[in-house]
């Protein structure tokens, strides 16, 4: 599988955390992305489907951002919990910025040796799973970097 | 045979060279780190002490360190800010600028949860494979009454 082991995209140096519960006036929205203006990443509003179906494969969730072009990739373990809303649950993120958001688990792109990251969007965990569910399906939202 | 072997060690030398470029800890040798990536300054060492949560609190704002004594703990996504998400899991944590982090407590984050006031986030930095991959997570919901090490930020 065409997969780093490094974080490919580790915050940038200077830039903030997301806060805890992020505010609604921390994003930018519009029709089919939401910027991020503290961490400057741009997410997609609503998580793609392939061939209809909405959770897929870990190499499926790779191919699903990487083939949208333009720099958009499978976001990393600390990309993804950037948007989670600790201040509420089911789902954990801000449902204006993210309509339709499962609270279910999502593939991020952070793989160790033995092990993939997943993030659960009911109230934000974040566990590393044993390689070999990496079959499993789960859900995906691509991001990259706002070019601003 | 030794083109292998020699090959082995250029990706050897790559790989160090990538890691080095991702470590933005920097050791301020009076017992705190900073990370530049978040502006962060982080407690090197904990004192060894497990702490329910109020206590925990407790400790980091009482806590004078390096001259300082704006010590707090850290939220939820601060402290999940210095996992490691790359290579082995048992470095799941820079464990040179943060030595004798414990694997098998889980230390407080400030955050409480959503849906129960009763309980925080923490964040475990297991290196047993099977553990961190059972029902927990290694960021993950506990009652505010249990027993965690405190790593304070400032």
């Amino acid at each position: 599988m065409p997969l780093g082991v490094e974080d490919p995209a580790p915050l940038a140096p200077t830039s903030p955390l997301a806060n805890a519960s992020p505010k609604q006036s921390d994003y930018i929205i519009s029709a089919n992305t939401v910027i991020d203006t503290n961490t400057r990443l741009e997410w997609q509003r609503e998580i793609p489907t392939i061939q209809g179906s909405d959770t897929l494969t870990l190499e499926d969730a790779f191919f699903i951002c990487r083939d949208l072009g333009n720099q958009w990739r499978l976001p990393s373990a600390r990309e993804l919990q950037s948007i989670v809303d600790y201040g509420k649950d089911t789902p954990a993120i801000n449902e204006v910025a993210f309509p339709f958001t499962p609270s279910a688990n999502f593939w991020t792109s952070s793989r160790q040796i033995d092990v993939a990251w997943e993030l659960d969007f009911a109230t934000g965990v974040l566990r590393p799973i044993e390689f070999s569910s990496a079959g499993l399906l789960k859900y995906v939202r691509c991001v990259k970097d706002h070019a601003s | 045979m030794k083109i292998v072997i020699l090959m082995f060690f250029c990706l050897l030398i790559v790989s160090n060279t990538v890691l080095a470029q991702t470590n933005t800890l920097l050791d301020n040798g009076d017992g705190t780190i900073t990370d530049v990536a978040t502006a962060l300054i982080w407690q090197k060492e904990d004192d060894n002490v497990v702490r329910d949560f109020s206590a925990s609190n407790q400790y980091c704002q009482s806590l004078i360190l390096a001259g300082n004594s704006n010590w707090r703990l850290p939220d939820v996504k601060e402290f999940t800010s210095i996992i490691r998400f790359s290579g082995n899991i048992q470095r799941n944590i820079n464990r040179i600028a943060f030595p004798a982090t414990s694997g098998s407590f889980a230390y407080w984050t400030s955050t409480t949860t959503s849906n129960s006031s009763s309980q925080a986030w923490e964040v475990y930095f297991s290196t047993d494979l099977v553990l961190s991959t059972g029902s927990i997570g290694n960021v993950d919901q506990r009652s505010k009454t249990g027993q965690n090490f405190v790593r304070c930020v400032r």
